[in-house]
């Protein structure tokens, strides 16, 4: 079953800048995918627009059968999709705005008129989930970027989504929190939850993403396949700035290679020996 | 392939040494001492959960009984009359605030700004011009006008900054044995829209993340400043801190409209309580309706 199918979107920014031009893409149930792009290439529009927060200018977004726009998303569609679609912010501290971080993973299931008992019942379950239990009277400006990110991803999965948009998930995260986030996307994914990711960090999309659609600093899509095969094509990520090429030296050996899925030393290709 | 980053002569150059200058370093400016305290008092303001994790008195009872306790204690004070029964109920309080394991210096040290500020605007009423009646003391004569303190006049000042004062270190008890999480719970069971406490306490929420960037991005000025400002550029300094800040905010809200939209937010908020009330709380709140009544009769 397909849950998004977006046709021909173009996006324009308030200033007229440039979004997004002519994306066409699906997103099949229980699929796991990311979307890759350099600074400003439009991921988080592009998610934003998938979460119904943003509306193109041009092109249409069809989820659940639906044509998602700002008039359908008012009245009984706009709770079936809230709670089939969750989306975790960048920014946690935008995320979190409840005075404390049980009342944050209760905001939610409450908006959907989920039974009271029940949304005890879900707290309790995601703050035991996620190990944040400890964080559950403690107010959010306490908090570090790592428990922040936690309890951002909690008051989404309260509500239970079949859909995760995730934008940018591992930044600002330390290596052992990174390792515990792709533990549960693997969980999340293990129960076929569709997953989107938009991220620049290669690292994440082999082991998290089926799929992965790479968007140009033009802001439209050049590459759409398995992670295997798109992150083969060193040209193109060179090109839409997600690798880059770099001076590296072991010892007195000097030479250059990329950064990201390329960073083997036998791919040098010139330098001073 | 060629090389990127290429790096100016200038930056080649390294003069490794001791500083020859044997600076002492500055003290701090008008600025960073101002930005300093404003943080550090809002911070001691809006921060008092060390206190509402005591186990005491107030702490014991439920947030929305305590609420409920301290408006009518409120009521009281302003219904009291006299100086010593003000002065009666002022005692009560710091009992109740010993019982709650605050210190009552501290108490009162939250009440003097208010205390101060009260003062300042009342103080021409204990003169005759304002207060006509028996002098206390005469400040001077000229012609057929006289200035002094009236008997009346100082009686109505010391009523009025008493009442000031009980109200305030009432509300600065309640404030510290609760904590603002559970005051802003404890408001929602009162018939106040709940509209107006969500934007409460998300303001609450987000003056502690708007008081983090205007210390950071003071500290990231001080790190490379090596001369002192002058008067203009401080004050052009401050106007654009003020902008950053403002458009910080609105950042801020913009993204936290769109997160509570994706969380289903329509314009009404739902909240869940998880308090509960027994018989203590029951008690208190009589007590409470006990005081405002013999305030009532005073």
């Amino acid at each position: 079953m397909t849950v998004f199918n977006i046709e021909k979107v173009s996006y324009h920014y308030a200033d007229k800048h440039l979004g997004l031009k002519d994306i066409n893409m699906r997103v099949e149930i229980g699929e796991s995918l990311a979307i890759l792009g350099a600074n400003g290439s439009g991921k988080s529009t592009l998610l934003k627009i998938m979460a119904g927060l943003a509306f193109p200018v041009q092109g249409s977004v069809m989820a659940f059968g639906k044509l998602v726009t700002q008039d359908s998303l008012i009245g009984e569609f706009a709770g079936f999709f809230r709670g089939k679609v969750g989306f975790v912010f960048q920014e946690p501290d935008v995320q979190i705005f409840c005075p404390t971080v049980w009342d944050e993973i209760a905001f939610g299931p409450l908006q959907l008129d989920i039974p009271k008992d029940e949304v005890k019942q879900r707290i309790e379950d995601v703050l035991d989930m996620l190990g944040i239990r400890p964080l559950k009277d403690r107010q959010p400006h306490h908090l570090s970027g790592g428990e922040k990110k936690k309890v951002a991803i909690a008051a989404v999965l309260s509500i239970n989504p079949d859909v995760l948009l995730l934008d940018e998930p591992t930044g600002g995260l330390d290596p052992r929190t990174q390792v515990w986030f792709f533990e549960l996307i693997d969980e999340l994914r293990k129960i076929k939850k569709t997953i989107v990711m938009a991220t620049h960090d290669l690292s994440i999309v082999e082991d998290l993403a089926d799929r992965v659609v790479v968007l140009s600093e033009e802001h439209t899509i050049v590459s759409d396949g398995r992670p295997v095969e798109v992150l083969r094509d060193k040209d193109m990520l060179l090109k839409v700035n997600i690798i880059h090429e770099h001076t590296h030296r072991h010892g007195d050996i000097t030479h250059i290679h990329s950064h990201g899925p390329f960073a083997r030393h036998d791919e040098h290709e010139g330098g001073d020996k | 392939m060629e090389k990127v980053v290429k790096i100016p002569d200038w930056l080649k150059r390294t003069e490794v040494g001791v500083c020859p200058c044997c600076a002492a370093g500055r003290g701090r400016g008008f600025i960073e001492k101002n930005i300093e305290a404003m943080a550090s008092f809002l911070k001691e303001v809006l921060e008092p959960e060390s206190f509402s994790n005591k186990r005491g008195l107030l702490q014991a009872i439920d947030p929305r009984a305590r609420l409920f306790g301290a408006l009518l204690f409120i009521v009281s004070a302003a219904l009291l009359k006299g100086v010593l029964s003000i002065t009666g109920l002022l005692f009560m309080v710091a009992a109740m605030s010993l019982a709650s394991r605050i210190n009552v210096i501290i108490l009162f040290r939250r009440t003097l700004p208010v205390l101060a500020f009260t003062l300042f605007l009342v103080l021409p009423t204990m003169f005759n011009f304002i207060t006509p009646g028996a002098v206390i003391v005469k400040i001077f004569s000229f012609n057929y006008f006289d200035l002094y303190i009236s008997k009346q006049g100082l009686e109505n000042i010391s009523v009025f900054l008493l009442r000031v004062a009980a109200m305030a270190s009432i509300l600065s008890l309640f404030i510290l044995t609760t904590g603002y999480p559970d005051i802003f719970r404890a408001l929602r069971s009162f018939p106040i829209p709940r509209f107006f406490i969500t934007a409460l306490s998300m303001t609450f929420r987000y003056i502690m993340v708007l008081i983090k960037v205007a210390e950071d991005s003071h500290m990231a000025r001080k790190a490379r400043t090596i001369k002192s400002l002058t008067v203009k550029e401080g004050r052009g300094w401050l106007a654009s801190q003020i902008w950053l800040i403002m458009q910080r905010s609105m950042e801020i809200a913009e993204g936290v409209s769109l997160a509570m939209a994706a969380r289903g937010f329509t314009g009404e908020v739902k909240t869940m309580s998880s308090f509960k009330m027994r018989g203590r709380d029951y008690i208190w709140m009589g007590f409470a309706i006990f005081v405002l009544l013999l305030s009532a009769q005073a």
